[in-house]
């Protein structure tokens, strides 16, 4: 931290990214068990459930799709909601490519597959806070390869198990948990807790719009209220340059 | 017909996700645009936590809801520890705790 001693190798950048996502696995655990609970309650077949790990890997958005395929939902809407709901990953891409800006395709796609909520803000924390090396990439490596195969296997726990976990463990509570402890350090300015402020007001409002939408309309507008707090407010410090 | 349904929801996803780390190759994002991204992890977290804590069963439900005094609880102890691991077992903790003794 202090010393400004020669970048990390590669396989540094990697286990640093495997021990900072480490304490997220207690919420990713839960998680991915409710979901392969859920799946297979939801009427899934079991080869679904956990294709659907690999094929979608996305938490929220797999929890969406088993309830919506349960309720008989068209497979047009199923999509469109899963779509929807992942927007918000191409506002993440957007904030990464700048620290992937010399990596060749194989590694853009990789990483790309691998960028899930809990990566990314691990990673993301990474990049913002120290300094680059030509392997940080790695980093994003470790974050998301850890939570790939744990998510994976508790999948399948939550599928084996199903109906041995008892409900009211209200284990899914793990998963707001974990988001909240993730947020709250990023909280470091008046403007970031306008966003988040503004961004649940318009969450709370827009929960009857359809295809829950209100998610990507949430977030957005949150980050135009903490931009515009931004310009708004005096500067502290008056230091040219980003 | 679920697979293909699975298919197209995983291409999306990918999709968005490579987006633009996959197009932006070599090229800076505008200023404006990267200072509007600051707010990504504020804006787009409060929506994603928000309903899993006030929702009951589809209704947003502010009396009567454990989660909510649970989630108060788990945000001072995150705020003392700054600790993922002893956030959310104190949080699951204070949950079990109010549904035994309160409901």
């Amino acid at each position: 931290m202090t010393d400004p001693s020669p970048s990390k190798t590669a396989s540094q950048e990697f286990w640093d990214g495997v021990k900072a996502e480490m304490p997220l696995m207690l919420g990713v655990m839960p998680f991915g068990m409710v979901f392969g609970v859920l799946g297979t309650e939801a009427g899934l077949d079991p080869i679904v459930v956990m294709a659907m790990s690999v094929i979608i890997f996305g938490g929220a958005s797999q929890v969406v799709f088993a309830q919506m395929a349960s309720a008989g939902a068209s497979g047009l809407v199923i999509a469109s909601t899963v779509g929807i709901l992942n927007l918000r990953h191409a506002l993440y891409s957007a904030s990464l490519t700048q620290y992937f800006n010399d990596l060749p395709m194989r590694w853009r796609i990789l990483l790309s597959y691998l960028l899930t909520d809990e990566a990314f803000f691990v990673s993301l924390h990474r990049m913002q806070t120290q300094p680059p090396s030509p392997f940080m990439h790695y980093h994003m490596l470790g974050t998301g390869g850890l939570l790939w195969i744990m998510w994976q296997i508790t999948t399948a726990i939550g599928v084996g198990l199903g109906e041995l976990i008892p409900p009211s463990l209200n284990l899914g509570f793990a998963i707001p948990l974990t988001f909240m402890a993730i947020t709250l350090p990023l909280i470091r300015s008046t403007p970031a807790l306008i966003a988040l402020i503004v961004a649940g007001t318009v969450t709370i409002l827009g929960q009857d719009w359809p295809w829950n939408i209100w998610i990507i309309i949430a977030g957005i507008i949150g980050m135009v209220a903490g931009y515009l707090a931004e310009q708004i407010m005096p500067k502290r410090e008056t230091k040219g340059g980003a | 017909m679920i697979w293909l349904v699975m298919i197209a929801s995983g291409l999306m996803t990918f999709a968005a996700r490579f987006s633009m780390i996959g197009l932006f190759r070599d090229r800076e994002l505008p200023k404006f645009f990267r200072q509007f991204l600051a707010y990504v992890a504020p804006s787009v977290l409060a929506a994603i936590i928000i309903p899993d804590v006030l929702l009951v069963a589809g209704e947003v439900a502010l009396l009567d809801n454990p989660k909510i005094p649970a989630f108060i609880i788990a945000m001072v102890a995150a705020a003392l520890t700054r600790n993922v691991l002893v956030t959310i077992s104190t949080g699951m903790i204070a949950l079990w705790l109010i549904r035994a003794f309160l409901s």
